[in-house]
């Protein structure tokens, strides 16, 4: 098992298991369209990689609050169909997260599971090493103090470690 | 001798304002804020980075929980956490409370004014004069795309909307937004418009300092039978070290939803022998809740370059003609901050395909914040862990207002022309009532003129002390309670606070 503060290259928080399903999260939160090139979802741009840096720098009880978020979510999906969440279709996968969504057991802790994938894409994140589009592009955002906008990235781990700079305009 | 005159936790609406008027008449001032200070040529439009540099992070109810199942619906409770408070990212609707809901105030808690009469509108009308002229109050008119799409569809249906009284200078305004900070200063947040010429006239600031406590001791029992007395706060500071600073008076500015906290943490129900009052510590929160319509429209909006905010329809806004409010063009000024709020028409937040065919019309999308006249229902508290617990039921009523409500918001927009629409998770921005003033001590925290029952020199300025729940946006009502504050403490009577017999 990994452990905080080891390597220069992702995951550093999470577990090989945890690694795998987070992506597979991410897939589920922000597919990619049909060619994923043109479309990339939050698994090409690597939503999956700022959502571990991202837990590099919670405190240890959130945390672990979002590993029971994970464990809940591979609960529900067995519960559901049978499989581990990564394991599901597509369909099953948004079935799943949209129950664990709408309940209100489990809403809030879902909506934060959720908003750390989408900042790992619509806030505009790509990986260091990705060259495609991203989400800015491909939703149109733009404009004035928009266009060019310095990104600091520096805060993730991901960006620290390669000492790239951290910085994307 | 004291470190300070007076010591002013939060930078808000109410601390910031507060310590210009008392800095500018000579009173040596400290504010302290938990938040880092970000000036106009630092705001940017990174979504992201705003986040994390102005607001708090995601807080929310816990309703479902401390109700034991019984309520289902939670509320997301959005606040500024940096120099300036939730002034520095509000939308700059300057609005004065309804006759009405002043004179509630007397109902509910017995507040009066400096005569002992039940207080009104009318003892508020020079404070409301005095703040909308420093902060430079007026119409705001230069609407932007969504809004005037908007105009065109509730004119149609009979309800068309007026401009809305702004913070704003329109003449440096370019629609670059408010939620990250306006990065062009004519937003006249209490960053702009008080904390920087309370620094000039020589108060100091502590930035990125969390006060933990208010430092409190014994006196003999004064006139107003307390036996308890304030004399400073014990912080940490940004780089986790402790500290002390003693004043004159501690003044708590920190919103309704930190400043019930810092007196909980400060053991004032214990120290208090569990009055009344100190019991009330917390209780009575009240939220403004809200929630958002986005629709889609034909053509491209960009409605994320927006002063957003700049119209309303708020003929239905008092609680006896309906008790809610619809304000406008809402789109949340970037990707992110939508894809966050957004869900289906059932208000579950949705992923997937939906997620993505919705952000691709993102451009097209304008929206409605609908907020209504809620209970003063809620609270705040600490578990045995010393964390804070939200909890502010929505109620049948509520929903109910929160339905008719966006169900006004879809025909007027759907009568511009929009289509495929999308809700909103519950959203609070006006969080008050939990130290509320008045002079009923069984139902109030701080007497009428904000200090509190159970300790001497301690006195609350923000939005906790509204003892009933406005029907508006209330930070002009906490802009004009601080300048009603400062006038008190500046009166020939007050002259022992500072020292002078």
């Amino acid at each position: 098992m990994r452990t905080d503060g080891e390597g220069d290259s992702p995951p550093f928080v999470l577990t090989p298991s945890e690694y795998s399903l987070v992506a597979a999260l991410v897939e589920a939160v922000i597919p990619p369209g049909g060619d994923p090139l043109s479309e990339p979802g939050g698994k090409e741009v690597g939503a999956h990689n700022y959502f571990d840096s991202r837990l590099c720098e919670l405190p240890g009880e959130e945390r672990e609050k979002v590993r029971r978020s994970l464990r809940a979510l591979n609960d529900r999906a067995t519960e559901n169909f049978g499989r581990k969440f990564e394991h599901l279709t597509i369909t099953e996968r948004e079935a799943v997260l949209r129950s664990l969504l709408a309940s209100p057991e489990t809403r809030t802790d879902f909506f934060e599971l959720r908003a750390l994938c989408l900042e790992g894409f619509y806030s505009d994140y790509r990986d260091p090493w990705y060259g495609g589009k991203t989400a800015w592009q491909l939703t149109g955002f733009g404009g004035k103090r928009i266009d060019g906008v310095k990104k600091d990235w520096s805060f993730l781990r991901i960006y620290a470690a390669r000492k790239s700079g951290g910085t994307t305009g | 001798m004291p470190d300070f005159d007076a010591v002013i936790v939060g930078s808000g609406a109410g601390g910031g304002a507060l310590a210009f008027k008392l800095a500018k008449a000579g009173k040596k001032v400290l504010i302290i804020e938990a938040g880092g200070f970000y000036n106009t040529d630092e705001f940017t439009r990174f979504e992201l980075q705003a986040y994390r540099n102005l607001w708090w992070q995601e807080r929310f109810t816990s309703n479902f929980r401390v109700s034991g199942g019984k309520l289902r619906d939670e509320i997301a409770l959005g606040m500024g956490r940096c120099v300036g408070g939730s002034t520095t990212i509000f939308t700059a609707v300057a609005q004065r409370a309804f006759a009405e809901n002043i004179d509630a105030w007397y109902t509910e808690t017995k507040t009066v004014n400096d005569l002992g009469e039940p207080i009104s509108l009318s003892d508020l009308i020079p404070n409301y004069e005095q703040v909308e002229s420093e902060t430079g109050v007026s119409k705001y008119l230069n609407w932007d795309s969504g809004v005037r799409r908007l105009q065109e569809g509730f004119t149609r249906i009979g309800y068309p909307l007026e401009p809305v009284d702004a913070y704003i200078n329109p003449t440096s305004c370019d629609h670059s937004g408010c939620l990250f900070g306006c990065p062009t200063g004519a937003k006249r947040g209490s960053l702009l418009a008080y904390v920087i010429p309370a620094l000039y006239a020589g108060a100091e600031i502590y930035t990125n300092t969390y006060v933990e406590r208010v430092l409190l001791r014994r006196i003999p029992e004064d006139n107003s039978g307390r036996v308890l007395e304030a004399y400073g706060v014990e912080y940490t500071d940004a780089r986790g070290n402790s500290g002390k600073v003693s004043a004159r008076i501690v003044v708590l500015s920190a919103g309704a939803l930190e400043t019930p906290q810092i007196l909980l943490r400060s053991n004032i129900p214990d120290l208090a022998a569990h009055s009344s009052s100190a019991e009330q510590i917390g209780r009575n929160l009240a939220a403004n809740t809200g929630t958002m319509v986005f629709g889609t429209f034909e053509e491209t909006l960009n409605n994320w370059e927006m002063h957003p905010l700049s119209a309303h329809l708020i003929q239905f806004a008092r609680e006896k003609d309906g008790g809610f409010l619809l304000e406008m063009s809402e789109v949340m000024e970037g990707p992110l901050g939508f894809s966050l709020v957004v869900t289906d028409e059932d208000g579950v937040p949705i992923v997937g395909e939906k997620l993505t065919s919705a952000m691709k019309q993102y451009p097209k999308m304008a929206g409605v914040f609908v907020s209504i006249h809620d209970a003063n229902n809620g609270s705040v508290t600490l578990d045995g862990h010393g964390k804070e617990v939200f909890y502010k039921p929505v109620v049948r009523e509520d929903l109910a207002r929160v339905s008719k409500a966006k169900e006004l918001a879809k025909q007027g927009m759907a009568a511009a022309g929009a289509r495929d629409f999308y809700g909103s998770i519950f959203i609070s921005h006006h969080v008050q009532g939990t130290c509320r003033m008045g002079e009923d001590k069984r139902v109030s925290v701080t007497n009428s003129n904000c200090e509190m029952h159970d300790v001497a020199r301690l006195f609350v300025c923000d939005g906790s002390l509204i003892p009933r729940v406005l029907d508006v946006n209330p930070s002009l009502t906490i802009y004009a309670l601080a300048d009603r504050l400062s006038r008190h403490l500046l009166s020939v009577g007050n002259t022992g606070l500072w020292g002078g017999s």
